[in-house]
């Protein structure tokens, strides 16, 4: 009688936000078990809702576990219009749309990872008002039509996720939060926000009070993780760390991540582990949206031991039982460290958590390990100088980003950092122009402030001492992290190897020290030329069918050709639904389609440029006057080809044509050709001059320098090629080859270097 | 607590008239009380004295502010102000000459300041005539060099004329917008060097993202006027938006000048002889003719009277003339002496109000004759001769 009496009084909450209410918390919980399957809320938990509940606004500082996310769903719920959430974490937000969806609660999220199609429909539904809880990441502020759409809807409450990003003291400080808070400031004072993080020094909750503004009530719990494990492996060597983890990562419990400091260790660690026989699988933000899902999807269903990713990336994977993560490099902060360990052991179990720490000597003195960490401060923000000449730009002129970039010559990241700091210092803004954005320089702009970077800077440094003396400290390791974020309270001083554990020492294996030595010697990097491209297609009376095509390797490029693989295109559709007319349609317009593009295929390098003597010879002969490449360099490229293209077959090999002068490429092309016994010819030239590729520095204008430069004096057509460079960088100007041969009617061009460089130029 | 927001959708309240939106808004503020305060606390609705449908339309505006924060957040964020007409950035010109006429909110894009200079608002038609044009280059550029704040309208003609003088000979301008202030990016690309100089301002009192209406042309122009400390017509036609903006002027200074109070100057460019146009009639009403140098010209009394004052005066002179030939005559005699088409109760009002005329009545017929002429003087009169 009583439930049937409470059922029946669910309307009467259906009240307007601002209206203030108060809910029995016996009548919160009655609902919080009908729809979350909860029992209770923590105190603290409910403190939260209630006050949400009466239109106030929240800070809260919660360790990750703690159920801060049921604080703004399950008021959410009662609310009647749409609670938008803006998260920084993808990932995240995917998974917290499906459990809530699971549990029949109306939720979704737009980012850039879904279509527009996909981000239009929902903003549709949002709009008719079926969506209780909508998901953004909060670029999407800037985008157009998300204001026209949030000009129309009915808004409930605004939740703040990961809010630490939004000071730039935080540890994870994005700019696009800034228009959050802007707008968080404007919102009436009766709307209800919650701002949620689990990792706050008070400096950086007194920052996010700052910045938010008005009425602000504070509830922060203890941030210890009684459960973890926490170990620091000091060693001599990057081979200490691989050779550790191969003999070691099997005998872990249950599945787990390892963070390694960049793409290019994500990718050598992965393929290492997996020579060594752990199942392990490669992860960032480099990936196609698509792979990216389907390892997070497989790494819930524990489908690998590991996940090697980079820590850059966010992994808000809502996963309660990962029981190990691994840093392999040591983060900017222990605030970062804090953050990316805090993935782990959700659930409370114990878990293990692992800190390799290389301190070898480099030749200035330092520990090799802190160079990582220094180079990412350091290279945080451009030099004052860039940032003048962008200001000096826009005063002239209202550009577009990307007219900016062009004019003044910037990597996409610096003009990205730039622009950001820059309307952050009230000099410029941006304007949409049309469909175009725009910089405007303002009048009144106050004079720029470089001052408060350097600053930033040094206080970086100084949190960076900080994370090192955390691997040589003796005092109880959850302690020191604890007391960095100001969170010392209810910390036991056990379960790390300070306390009460074992340390781990390394004790390398001699055979597996030789397996890394041929692993090192035949791991080739591979240059990812051939995009992964998507279409829609549309059939009679089927839904619109999206394809995702990838032409990684001439072979596959050939199985397409023959007709053979509709299967291969089509994702998350079952091909037996399709009618045998229907599935040669779909091989028909896929045909049209890869006759159009570009035949260009995936390449292979012999080594990265600057992590080995490769580089250095490379610097030798081409800007010392060292002459003609060494023949280590011939015999490593024609193994790496070897490798990845030994059952394809090739007509020809070409070579790019320098650009001023010097024989350097044709003569290592002539030997390389011997080498593989195909014949090479001199076939491509160049038309106009055009600039070493090192000189612009942004996509864009690499692209234009070598656009329409070339020429092709061979006869290709249906020939298979080999194109040969010797340094690989933006891949411009092998891109711009390979479409100049694919119009003289090649069957496919693999281009193959002898090195590839690591983030951008050669110095 | 930023209360932008809550300005804006008081602003875009439409079941309230402006002048009482603004009204209400000084019971507020007489009362200490924020806008804040008045969407916010429903307990003072009272003391500010809302109707019963003020009070829904507050209630129903209340809905929109969460999504108008957004608006205002992206306004902000695209570098467009928000002045509400309490602030001091608000143009003082505009409060002082439409009183709680003054638009609620304006929106604007580049150097506010200027609002609060020297303004004068260079105003004609769209398709003036080259004389006009003339006219408006040179005083853009006499504004230019005095530092004065040319306000004009964005449109053809006399407006496009202005600004471009004032910019181009180093001086500041300001462009009150017939439509939201985000529609109009065209112009910040064109003048976006005056803008980024601070030489600039571009305003609107329309909802920001609305497209120009006919409706909207008309509400702008008092606008234009009142945000201005003087005024320069190039030419006007004797209806239409120039005309009545400078009509209402007249009649406001007029008003204010019964006062006491500071009253705004207006100048006429003084048309030549064939010129087809209404500068003169505005002259002859009250505006100050001035010519090409913008110096200030004396007319005579004669030249600065209405067509009607002229024919008022003509037959008043002709009635004069008759009575001193026929000593007394019935209004009727005098209507078809005049030959005139007029009823007889007409004239004998007219008559009346005639301060050299005076009546008598014989039998039952009413005479008028002239002062001072009447019956016993000129009885006497006859009687010495």
């Amino acid at each position: 009688m009583f439930f049937v009496f409470l059922q029946n009084n669910i309307k009467p909450f259906l009240i307007y936000p601002h209206i203030s209410f108060t809910m029995d918390r016996n009548l919160a919980e009655y609902k919080l078990k009908r729809v979350f399957g909860i029992e209770h809320f923590y105190d603290e938990q409910w403190e939260a809702i209630s006050r949400i509940m009466n239109g106030e606004r929240i800070l809260m500082v919660e360790r990750t576990g703690f159920g801060k996310s049921l604080c703004y769903q399950f008021p959410a719920i009662q609310f009647p219009g749409v609670t938008v959430v803006f998260s920084p974490l993808i990932a995240l937000m995917r998974d917290q749309v499906n459990n809530l969806v699971k549990k029949g609660i109306n939720a979704a999220y737009i980012n850039s990872e879904q279509s527009p199609e996909e981000n239009e429909n929902v903003l549709e539904r949002a709009l008719k008002g079926e969506i209780k809880i909508l998901y953004i990441a909060p670029e999407r502020q800037e985008d157009a039509r998300w204001m026209e759409a949030a000009l129309q809807m009915k808004l409930s409450m605004i939740v703040i996720d990961e809010a630490h990003t939004i000071s730039t003291w935080g540890h994870d400080f994005r700019p696009a939060f800034r228009r959050i808070v802007n707008l968080v400031r404007m919102l009436p004072v009766h709307l209800p926000v919650l701002a949620t993080t689990a990792t706050a020094t008070l400096r950086v909750q007194a920052d996010i009070e700052k910045q938010i503004g008005g009425k602000l009530t504070k509830i922060r719990g203890s941030l210890v993780r009684p459960n973890f494990k926490l170990y620091v492996v000091k060693v001599q060597s990057e081979d200490e760390k691989m050779l550790w983890l191969a003999q070691n990562l099997n005998k872990l419990p249950g599945t787990g991540l390892v963070y390694s400091g960049t793409r290019v260790d994500t990718e050598t660690y992965t393929k290492w582990l997996k020579c060594v026989g752990i199942n392990a699988v490669e992860y960032n933000a480099g990936l196609e949206a698509d792979d990216r899902k389907g390892i997070e999807q497989g790494l819930m269903e524990n489908k690998w031991k590991c996940i090697v990713s980079t820590n850059a990336l966010g992994m808000g994977v809502d996963k309660s039982d990962i029981r190990f993560v691994i840093h392999t490099q040591m983060p900017v902060s222990p605030v970062h460290y804090y953050q990316e360990i805090g993935r782990a052991g959700r659930d409370g179990k114990p878990s293990i958590i692992i800190l390799f720490y290389n301190q070898s000597k480099a030749s200035d003195g330092t520990d090799m390990d802190m160079h990582l960490p220094l180079s990412f401060i350091d290279g945080a923000r451009p030099s004052e100088k860039k940032y003048r000449m962008v200001i000096q730009a826009l005063k002239n002129e209202f550009l577009s980003e990307k007219e900016l970039k062009i004019k003044c010559n910037l990597k996409a990241t610096q003009i990205r950092t730039i622009k950001y700091d820059l309307i952050d210092q009230h000099i410029i803004k941006e304007v949409q122009d049309g469909s175009v954005k725009r910089y405007e320089y303002q009048y009144d702009a106050p004079e720029f402030n470089y001052t408060q970077y350097e600053q930033l800077r040094e206080a970086k440094l100084k949190e960076l001492e900080c994370m090192r003396n955390y691997v040589f400290t003796t005092a109880p390791r959850m302690r020191y992290l604890c007391s960095f974020l100001d969170s010392e309270d209810g910390c036991s001083d056990t379960n790390c190897d300070n306390t009460d554990l074992p340390k781990i020492i390394s004790r390398p294996d001699p055979y597996l020290l030789t397996k890394l030595q041929e692993f090192r010697e035949s791991n080739f990097p591979e240059l990812t030329l051939s995009e992964a491209i998507h279409r829609y297609i549309t059939l009679p009376d089927k839904p619109k069918l999206s394809l995702s095509l990838k032409i990684p390797y001439p072979d596959v490029f050939e199985i397409y050709k023959k007709q053979e693989l509709v299967e291969a295109f089509v994702r998350d559709v079952r091909l037996n639904e399709f009618s045998p007319e229907e599935q040669a349609k779909i091989q028909d317009m896929l045909n049209t389609y890869l006759e159009k593009r570009s035949h260009i295929t995936n390449g292979v390098a012999a080594s990265y440029y600057g992590v080995s003597q490769v580089g250095q010879a490379i610097h030798q002969s081409k800007y010392e006057g060292g002459g003609d490449f060494p023949d280590f360099l011939v015999d490593l490229t024609v193994k790496a080809f070897r490798q990845k293209f030994s059952t394809s077959h090739y007509d020809l090999v070409l070579y790019v044509p320098p650009t001023r002068s010097g024989d350097l490429v044709k003569n290592f092309a002539v030997r390389f050709a011997s080498a593989i016994g195909v014949p090479v010819l001199n076939g491509i030239n160049k038309t106009r001059e055009t600039d070493e590729q090192k000189i612009p520095q942004n996509a864009e204008a690499k692209k234009a320098n070598v656009k329409g430069a070339f020429s092709i004096t061979a006869n290709v057509s249906e020939k298979n090629i080999i194109l040969i460079d010797d340094l690989y960088d933006s891949g411009a100007t092998i891109k711009e080859i390979a479409s100049e041969l694919t119009r003289s009617g090649a069957k496919y061009v693999t281009p193959v270097v002898i090195a590839k460089t690591v983030g951008g130029t050669p110095q | 607590m930023n209360e932008l927001t809550y300005w804006m959708t008081y602003a875009f309240i439409q079941k309230i008239a402006l002048k009482r939106k603004n009204e209400i808004f000084v019971n507020c503020f007489t009362n200490n009380m924020s806008i804040l305060q008045l969407f916010e606390d429903e307990s003072v609705w009272d003391l500010v004295g809302l109707s019963v449908d003020e009070r829904g339309a507050l209630q129903e505006a209340k809905n929109n502010l969460s999504v108008n924060s957004f608006l205002a957040e992206n306004l902000l964020a695209q570098g467009y102000d928000i002045i509400p007409f309490t602030s001091s950035e608000y143009s003082a010109a505009l409060k002082r000459n439409l009183g709680t006429g003054t638009p609620t909110v304006l929106f604007a894009k580049g150097n506010k300041n200027l609002m609060n200079e020297k303004t004068t608002a260079i105003v004609g038609s769209r398709n003036a005539n080259p004389l006009s044009l003339q006219f408006t280059t040179l005083t853009g550029k006499r504004c230019a060099s005095e530092e004065k704040v040319v306000v004009s309208g964005g449109a053809r003609g006399v407006d496009q004329t202005a600004l471009d003088a004032a910019i181009n000979n180093g001086g500041k301008s300001i462009i009150v917008l017939p439509q939201g202030i985000t529609t109009f990016t065209s112009k910040i690309r064109q003048y976006y060097k005056e803008l980024t100089q601070g030489r600039l301002l571009i305003v609107s009192p329309f909802h920001p993202n609305a497209p120009w209406t006919k409706e909207f042309a008309m509400r702008r122009n008092p606008i234009i006027y009142g945000m201005a400390n003087e005024v320069y017509v190039a030419q006007s036609d004797s209806s239409g938006g120039t005309w009545n903006g400078v009509i209402d002027g007249l009649r406001r200074n007029k008003r204010k000048a019964e006062e006491n109070k500071v009253t705004q100057d207006i100048f006429v460019r003084l048309p030549e002889e064939n010129e087809q146009i209404a500068n003169m009639l505005l002259i002859q009403k009250g505006a100050i003719p001035i010519d090409f140098n913008g110096n200030t010209v004396e007319l005579s009394a004669e030249e600065l009277m209405t067509p009607e004052e002229k024919e008022k005066k003509d037959l008043e002179k002709k009635i004069k003339a008759l009575l001193l030939n026929h000593h007394e005559l019935s209004s009727k005699d005098i209507i078809s002496l005049l030959a005139l088409d007029w009823s007889d109760s007409k004239m004998k009002v007219h008559l009346r109000k005639m301060p050299f005329i005076s009546e008598t009545k014989k039998g039952n017929k009413v005479l008028f004759l002239l002062k001072g002429r009447d019956n016993t003087l000129l009885f006497n009169d006859e009687g010495n001769a």
